[in-house]
């Protein structure tokens, strides 16, 4: 029972596994993601200066992320979102939600 | 075929033509609005891409004001990255020219390499706290960076101009062609008709005279019998001319032809001998010719006619993936077949309705303003840049707002045929220009308050009172505004004193201040204030501030415990320096010259004097407009200076003191001075005295007198000198005016009660 109760919370935590996406070096690492309806994105300021994540398709702005800082998203629905730092114009990613 | 059929064939010959004239000037006109749009494309893209830029700059300008605007502008500048990006991409692929390659490489070099990062960094400065820094980092290598970038820009304008010009001339040239082919088609089309005719006519003869038909392969054999068949050959290529050939058969005789058709035998065994019937040959011949030239002709026209349905195809899907409104228009206003899909989406089109009709569909009076314009415009008097600037520059509709632009088709004469009129939605540019400008106003004026912040402070205070009373008689009303405009422009609040310039020409057509343009100003500067304030505070930390009317009390106690020297010292206090708002007036000056390109300077020679500011602030305030008027229509440009052989700088001298047992204030330049004729002529325009110097001086002061043609923000109303004077009055003061090598003004006052005079330094002595 015990076993069974503990591989159902294992299940329910991978199921909504945030995904990690870090900034460092002025670029957004790993690269373009896919993640499912409902799960969020855990967005970590790993780089030496402060960076403002932002989406407009998404509709949101994390405002001023200090080095170190972390914040999480939730993406709802399916689509392809951009996600861009208004301080460092390269910095691009995609953040393609697929129904779960 | 019966006798009316060459008729039908004309008319139907004419109709066609009629469509395809009506083909090829619609390609012309196309093709000429391709053209247009390519070399105007290089021009637009250069100031677009200027444009995105700023966008940028201006954001973060704003930022720096206020770092927690990040959330507001993010998405501003990051979408003005992209354009400015896409619009680098098009310019490049667009420009096919070496020196505007070279010039696009510096561009995007000093973007990359040195605005971009410096950007980057001043921004990471601003996110961790560092605002000086990242406000030291802007001053001292932003603003430098992005000079260099405006001149590379103007100078990728001014090349872009030139191609556009080149442009310009190879259109004269397409449209010259577009003529001859014309003509040509015409020519052709004659042709085609003559053959028709003639064909038709020979066939008509062919029928009437089957029997002769019959009749001339004997009157050939007889021919052939008396002639030899070498001279008939002779006689027949002499005649007939090109095209028609006698083929030597041999022993099989002669066979005629055109074009590789058999056009009869001649048999050498059945002479002709009647000349008539070698007339018939000829008459027979020639006709074939000229229908076979003919058959070329229509060929050549199909062929046109099916190049014109391409252009014509294209032009189609190029005005339905146009993403701006585009329509062509006649000199008559009314709307043609031709518009693209942005238009039509603004508002349903309808061929021949008239345009300003559907420009304001509910608006009488612009309709017949905007139709005056029209036809001052195909009245073709002045160069049509001119008139067409008359136009406003944007146009509304809804919620949305167009840059509004016109290009004229003409015709290889010269003569206005058709005007294209194309509106591109401009609706976020205009909401963040706006944001921007007021976000500099802002800056500005926050980096002035830096260096003088009591003078900033005294600013905002005098400026509140000006506003809070434009409830007032009309001279009041404009004198109150053209202060407010001068001041504000002074502290660099450039988008403010503009809306102030607007209101100023809303008062001169009107002759009052609706409510509606009162609370505008309020609203405006109530929001510039409170941030102003709530920024300043900062500059002024570190201040005790007693209240003015906290002073006479101290001193009426000090003066109690016989404290006298001290009590005047206090009393001195609540003063106000002359010298030091003189010097803030020389600034002004500087100011004020930088901004009209002009160089001055400025000297400053007052005596230790002190004035109550209650009472002496309105008239200080007054003289911007004087050093204004030094500048602008006093002081000339450098060149002209030179060649009148002055220094190309100008001097401009602000003194005060003792005489004549009171105050002085005097302002004298080394311009060209005040220009008496015209002020006479202007005086007498308004039927006042102007014979004497008196009176011409008195003219000068007068409320809506100004030697100006035109009015500029900087001056030229002709209200600013009268509110000198009224305020000099105010306090009992005279005035002279002097014009000797440069203008010179004086102001007296008298010494009581409004001067008070304290000796220098009253404590410590």
């Amino acid at each position: 029972m015990k076993t069974f109760v503990l591989a159902g919370l294992l299940a329910s935590t991978l199921a909504f596994a945030d995904e990690v996406v870090t900034q460092k070096d002025k670029a957004f690492a790993p690269g373009d993601i896919t993640v499912k309806a409902g799960q969020r994105v855990t967005f970590v300021n790993d780089d030496t200066v402060a960076h403002n994540v932002f989406s407009k398709d998404a509709k949101f702005n994390l405002k001023i992320q200090p080095p170190g800082d972390k914040q999480s998203v939730s993406f709802d629905a399916p689509g392809t979102y951009e996600v861009r730092c208004a301080i460092h114009p390269k910095m691009t990613l995609k953040v393609k939600v697929v129904a779960p | 075929m019966s006798r009316w059929a060459p008729l039908a064939a004309t008319l139907a010959l004419v109709a066609a033509m009629a469509a395809l004239t009506r083909h090829l000037v619609d390609d012309g006109l196309v093709q000429s609005r391709l053209v247009l749009e390519r070399a105007g494309r290089l021009r637009l893209l250069s100031g677009d891409v200027a444009r995105e830029a700023m966008t940028q700059a201006d954001t973060t300008q704003a930022l720096l004001l206020d770092p927690d605007l990040i959330v507001e502008v993010s998405e501003a500048k990051i979408a003005a990255y992209d354009r400015q990006k896409a619009g680098m991409s098009e310019l490049a692929a667009l420009a096919t020219d070496a020196n505007i390659n070279a010039l696009l490489e510096q561009v995007r070099d000093l973007d990359e390499r040195q605005l971009k990062p410096l950007d980057e960094m001043l921004l990471e400065q601003l996110a961790s706290g560092e605002v000086e820094a990242a406000r030291a980092t802007y001053r001292t290598t932003v603003v430098p960076a992005r000079e260099r970038y405006d001149a590379l820009i103007a100078r990728l304008a001014s090349l872009a101009d030139d191609k556009a010009r080149e442009a310009e001339v190879a259109l004269t040239a397409q449209t010259e062609r577009t003529g001859r082919l014309l003509w040509g088609l015409f020519a052709g089309a004659g042709l085609l008709v003559i053959g028709l005719f003639a064909l038709n006519r020979s066939r008509r003869a062919a029928l009437d005279s089957t029997s002769r038909m019959q009749r001339l392969v004997e009157v050939t054999r007889q021919l052939l019998s008396t002639t030899s068949s070498a001279e008939v050959g002779a006689t027949l290529r002499a005649t007939l001319g090109q095209g028609v050939s006698l083929v030597d058969e041999g022993g099989r005789g002669f066979e005629l032809t055109s074009g590789g058709r058999t056009l009869g035998s001649l048999d050498p065994g059945s002479p002709v001998t009647q000349p008539e019937e070698l007339g018939f040959w000829q008459s027979l011949s020639t006709t074939v010719a000229q229908h076979l030239a003919g058959l070329a002709a229509r060929d050549e026209l199909q062929g046109c006619a099916r190049q014109i349905a391409d252009a014509e195809r294209r032009t189609r899907a190029v005005l339905e993936s146009l993403s701006e409104g585009l329509v062509v228009i006649d000199p008559a206003r009314r709307i043609q077949p031709l518009w693209s899909r942005a238009m039509a989406e603004l508002a349903p089109l309808e061929a021949g309705a008239s345009f300003e009709r559907w420009l304001f569909p509910d608006d009488e009076v612009k309709r017949s303003y905007v139709q005056s314009l029209f036809e001052q415009l195909v009245e073709d008097v002045f160069p049509f840049e001119v008139s067409a600037s008359q136009f406003p520059a944007t146009y509304e509709r809804g919620e949305r707002t167009f840059a509004f632009a016109l290009s004229p088709v003409r015709s290889a004469a010269g003569q206005l045929e058709l005007l294209i009129v194309t509106l591109r939605d401009v609706t976020e540019e205009v909401r963040l220009r706006k944001a921007s400008l007021e976000s500099r106003d802002l800056f500005q004026f926050l980096e002035r308050a830096r260096e003088q912040p009591d003078e900033a402070g005294a600013w905002l205070d005098e400026t509140s009172a000006e506003l809070a009373q434009l409830d007032t008689d009309l001279v009041t009303l404009k004198r109150r505004l053209h202060t407010v405009k001068g001041t504000s422009a002074v502290f660099g609040l450039e988008a403010f004193s503009g809306l102030v310039h607007e209101a100023e020409s809303v008062v001169e057509e009107q002759g009052a201040l609706p409510d509606a343009w009162r609370e505008r100003l309020s609203t405006r500067y109530l929001a510039f204030e409170r941030r102003a304030r709530s920024m300043l505070s900062d500059t002024l930390g570190g201040r005790v501030s007693i209240p003015r009317e906290a002073l006479e009390p101290l001193a009426t106690l000090l003066e109690q415990h016989h404290e006298t020297q001290s009590a005047q010292f206090v009393r001195s206090l609540a003063l106000t320096s002359l010298g030091a708002r003189l010097e803030a007036l020389a600034r002004q000056a500087v100011l004020t010259a930088q901004k009209l390109n002009k160089r001055v300077e400025v000297s400053v020679h007052a005596d230790d004097l002190r004035v109550e500011p209650q009472r002496f602030t309105p008239f200080l305030r007054t003289l911007v407009h004087v050093v204004r008027n030094a500048i602008d229509h006093g002081l000339e440009r450098p060149e002209e200076r030179v060649a009148k052989g002055k220094s190309p700088t100008g001097a401009l001298r602000i003194e005060a003191h003792r005489a004549r047992g009171g105050t002085e204030v005097c302002i004298g330049d080394d311009g060209a001075g005040i220009d008496f004729e015209k002020l006479k002529q202007r005086a007498l325009e308004r039927r006042m005295p102007a014979n004497t110097h008196d009176e011409l001086v008195d003219a000068l002061f007068a409320d809506g007198v100004s030697t100006r043609d035109e009015v500029s923000e900087t001056s030229g109303r002709g209200v600013g000198l009268s509110a000198v004077l009224a305020e000099c009055r105010r306090l009992g003061g005279q005035v002279s005016v002097e014009n000797d090598h440069g203008a010179r003004f004086r102001f007296w006052f008298p010494d009581q009660p409004t001067l008070v005079v304290v000796p220098p330094l009253a404590v410590g002595a």
